[in-house]
């Protein structure tokens, strides 16, 4: 098989970043140069920087650690793919933690200065004439972590090694902005800085049947600027009232009504059960309610379920 | 006949669910008989909630 173009290609040095577009179509490729560093990562349409990337919705959608075949998700109420990854030779990655900050580092160890992905984010995105606020959440390449029995996340030692590499295929067109990740005082990259190697080039055919998904939105939810009461984007930092403002809300009122639900004493001895479990609420119609959406979700709702029965 | 009858309090977005499982069939043509009908089945599913209260009872 023929090596494909490469079209832009780039070594980011520890304490830099880099803001490269990625069209449709085209692969980017992350490569460890040292043994075992994260690369904080930010993206955003091309064409319209309001529409960037969210952990969130991609925590939401494909859990804590993302791995090849999951999707990069954009923010609400776009909520798209915009990268799907589709090769990751070693499989850990963090949605779970945010970005580093100048403050993080001042405020944990007493540096007045310190490598940060915020501002090192921040500079590489200055070159589109993006603000340190356009920066987001980062998607955290190969960042070890795990949330402790106390429900707390911690971060383990990073197991990435020289020549491995993550790839990310564009569905749409992106600014991808990836950085050296600057934590040298955390085990993110095992206490050490190293550099990363960028490359852009074309999907294969193959790729492209294989990963990209349609240009079309699939669901009528993942709106545009079109969609928006109030598409024109705030040029000024100041907040002022709208005096013509009169709230349209989606769904409003929300209206109750009564289902009277018969049950037989057999039927009905199962809610004292549910109520023993300390789970499903106290009133027998919340007890009900809370059986009936589980049910309902274990059997009907698409995606990540986010539900334990009686939890 | 009904021993029992238990009120369940659901807006219209959730009647909403309970209408395609109407219109889906197999789940009753009311929206009481829907309710039930997952009530039950969430419970059938779910026979470690059963178990779980034998084994306390037993204590």
């Amino acid at each position: 098989m023929s090596e494909p173009e490469i079209l832009f290609e780039h070594v980011m040095e520890p304490g830099t970043g880099k803001a490269v577009p990625v069209l449709r179509g085209q692969i980017l490729h992350i490569e460890q140069l040292g043994n075992g560093q994260c690369a904080d990562f930010n993206a955003f349409n091309l064409h319209d920087y309001k529409e960037y990337f969210h952990t969130g919705r991609t925590r939401h959608l494909h859990g804590l650690h993302p791995a090849e075949g999951d999707h990069l998700w954009s923010a609400p109420p776009r909520e798209r793919p915009m990268l799907t990854i589709i090769r990751d030779t070693v499989g850990t990655n963090d949605v779970l933690y945010p970005r580093c900050t100048g403050f993080l580092y001042e405020y944990q160890f007493g540096f007045d200065t310190h490598t940060n992905c915020h501002d090192i984010l921040a500079e590489s995105i200055r070159e589109y004439g993006l603000t340190p606020d356009d920066v987001h959440d980062s998607f955290n390449f190969w960042m070890h972590t795990g949330v402790d029995e106390d429900d707390h996340p911690y971060i383990k030692r990073m197991l990435a090694k020289r020549g491995d590499f993550v790839e990310l295929l564009a569905q749409v067109d992106v600014l991808a902005v990836p950085n050296v990740c600057g934590a040298d005082v955390f085990s993110t990259s095992n206490f050490e800085l190293k550099p990363l190697k960028l490359q852009v080039f074309q999907a294969t055919a193959a790729q492209r049947e294989r990963w990209l998904l349609p240009e079309e939105r699939r669901y009528r939810n993942q709106r545009t600027p079109a969609d928006f009461r109030q598409p024109t984007i705030k040029a000024d930092r100041a907040l002022t009232r709208d005096d013509a403002y009169s709230p349209e809300w989606p769904v409003y009122p929300i209206v109750k009504q009564a289902v009277s639900v018969p049950l037989s004493d057999d039927e009905y001895a199962r809610i004292a059960v549910l109520r023993a479990d300390g789970n499903f609420g106290q009133e027998d119609g919340e007890i009900v309610r809370h059986a009936f959406f589980s049910w309902w979700i274990e059997h009907r709702m698409q995606g990540p379920k986010h539900l334990h029965a009686g939890e | 006949m009904a021993d029992r009858t238990v009120t369940v309090e659901i807006n219209q977005q959730q009647a909403q669910m309970l209408d395609r499982l109407i219109a889906e069939g197999g789940h009753g043509e009311r929206y009481e008989d829907v309710i039930r009908s997952g009530f039950l089945r969430f419970c059938e599913e779910h026979p470690e909630f059963l178990r779980r209260a034998a084994e306390e009872g037993q204590r």
